[in-house]
């Protein structure tokens, strides 16, 4: 006899699977129900990606709260009135430029806040707030598009109350017109906003990683399965878990959607210590914020980009700033900056092409003014509120 | 349907569970974890049976899929707290020398001691081929190695038996 066999034989001899141990497994496999590994793996996996994706969706909870004020004596109802008279009443390009150069943005917060610390804002429900900002929204857009043209409705309204009434009428006309220019409150602007490196991913990227996840999920079951190397069954968790970073780190949040977002980025670009935002506006999709420090002045830029008003870029000044932006088809949309004490009463702009333009600003009043000019070469003329040159 | 299941794996139990314990033992070395690692085995088994084809015999199946839970024991942190736990209290306890148990050994005792040090892959053929008495074709089919690996295995795996026991003897198989 094969001398190991025996020498095993007599070792483990007494080595038995008992009666016990029999029914034991009889039991067990009457009661346990099946797991298998790698199924387990495969859906914590897929239910933390789930959960992480929401959680891209979710918009942040921090409240907010306005940081500023210059205008707080300003009566909203006024300063919406004389908005919508001047909206709802161009006839001549003067007008409508001068309509045109001037943005409603902080008026449109005002409403649709409640609180803004620029305007003093009476009592609304939400429902009467959110259709008098949308109906500045409109209008702007629609003036933008087909200039003096008269508006689709009838605009005899001359009290704030009249046109609170037939606010719901003139946005359902509107929005008609606009359908895929949408108003968007600040609440809203802040659900755009990614939370995470992947919710600020383009949606190519999104799909790709999702993809390269589920491959190396694949090949980890497998590999558990096929028993290989602990080694090679450790690339994928590895690789796994470096996907997932993007989904847990948290963006650079450079959006602004309110006052508050404004003054909180430009603090953190230009590493100021408080500050004051003493305007701000929308042109399109750019916003600009005026901010004073002290003596520092700046205007901070910020582009539309897919997901909300992302910084883009400041500038700093004394009494005035500028800015610049190609329009493409050979114009410049230029935005000047007034800030509040400055001395002027008129910008003249001449081109060399002969083209000459002007902006009227009230001394001493912080205004962001828009002007849209062919691409030209312009030299600045200023002038004091007594007409004369300032050099 | 499950009764026929459950009537597969209770004559698998009487006809290979004893078996299954040993070769489990040779594996962890502890008579309950070679009885719970067998149990283990037997639960795979029977669920596996609706998908077992009959393309290998019942006993090699059973086999490898023994095999295939100690390897996957000895690769677990259970198994790896165990062997530290059980290191330390030899080192403390310490009553006897490495030495002077060898010195006691008989042989046989040192033959199996040799078996049980071996590297699992070693282990694997030197007892299905000589404590199971499996032929090479079957041992190929349960570890699911080419023939010719499992040649060499074997052919390594006295040598190393031999080398350790110092007598050089050449351990012929029963086939």
């Amino acid at each position: 006899m094969d001398r190991i066999k025996k020498v095993m034989d007599d070792a483990y001899r007494e080595g038995k699977f008992s009666d016990e141990k029999k029914s034991e497994t009889l039991v067990v496999i009457q009661n346990r129900k099946k797991t298998f590994q790698p199924v387990p793996v495969v859906a914590t996996l897929f239910i933390t990606i789930l959960i992480l994706l929401i959680s891209t969706m979710i918009p942040p909870t921090e409240q907010v709260e306005y940081v500023s004020t210059e205008r707080a004596d300003v009566n909203l109802e006024e300063a919406y009135m004389e908005r919508i008279h001047l909206g709802f009443n161009i006839t001549t390009e003067e007008q409508l430029e001068n309509y045109l150069s001037e943005s409603d943005w902080l008026l449109q917060r005002a409403l649709e806040s409640g609180n803004s610390v620029f305007y003093h804002s009476p009592q609304l429900n939400q429902w009467e707030r959110k259709d008098l900002a949308t109906l500045l929204h409109y209008l702007y857009i629609w003036r933008d598009t087909y200039g003096s043209k008269a508006l689709p409705f009838d605009t005899t309204v001359t009290t704030f109350y009249d046109v609170l009434r037939e606010a719901p009428f003139y946005v359902k006309v509107l929005s008609d017109f606009f359908d895929d220019e949408p108003y968007m409150t600040s609440m809203e602007e802040i659900g755009e906003i990614p939370v995470t490196n992947f919710g600020a991913m383009s949606q190519g990227n999104q799909i790709g990683l999702i993809i390269t996840i589920i491959f190396f999920i694949i090949l980890f079951v497998w590999n558990t399965k096929s028993r290989v190397n602990l080694l090679f069954r450790l690339i994928p968790i590895v690789i796994i878990l470096m996907c997932l970073i993007p989904f847990v780190s948290p963006v650079k949040n450079d959006y602004a959607y309110d006052e508050t977002s404004i003054m909180q980025v430009a603090q953190k670009q230009l590493d100021l210590d408080g500050g004051l935002l003493e305007n701000a506006a929308t042109f399109n999709n750019a916003r600009y914020g005026l901010i004073s420090v002290n003596a520092k002045r700046y205007m901070v830029t910020f582009i539309e980009d897919e997901h909300g008003y992302s910084y883009s870029r400041s500038v700093g000044g004394s009494d005035w700033v500028m800015e610049d932006l190609n329009m493409g088809n050979g114009t410049m949309e230029y935005i000047f900056g007034f800030f509040k004490g400055h001395p002027y009463s008129k910008v003249k702009l001449v081109g060399d092409g002969g083209q000459e333009v002007e902006i009227h600003v009230t001394p001493g009043e912080s205004v962001i003014k828009k002007v849209e000019l062919t691409n030209d070469s312009y030299r600045y003329y200023y002038y004091d509120d007594k007409g004369n040159e300032i050099q | 349907m499950r009764e026929e299941q459950e009537e597969q794996l209770k004559e698998a139990m009487d006809l290979y569970g004893d078996y299954i314990v040993r070769l489990c033992y040779t594996y962890v070395r502890n008579w309950l974890t070679a009885e719970d690692l067998a149990q283990e085995t037997f639960i795979k088994f029977y669920r596996a049976i609706p998908k077992f084809r009959q393309q290998s015999t019942v006993k090699t199946y059973l086999y490898r899929i023994a095999v295939n839970v100690c390897h996957d024991y000895l690769a677990s942190w259970k198994h790896k707290r165990v062997v530290i736990t059980n290191t330390i209290q030899k080192l403390l306890s310490a009553e006897k020398t490495t030495e002077q148990i060898v010195l006691q050994q008989t042989e046989d005792e040192a033959l199996i001691e040799a078996i049980e040090n071996l590297p699992p892959k070693y282990k694997d053929v030197i007892v299905l081929y000589h404590f199971i008495e499996m032929s090479q074709d079957e041992i190929s089919e349960t570890l699911n190695l080419p023939l010719n690996t499992v040649k060499t295995r074997l052919r390594r795996a006295r040598q190393k038996l031999a080398f350790t026991l110092k007598e050089g003897e050449d351990f012929d198989g029963p086939h």
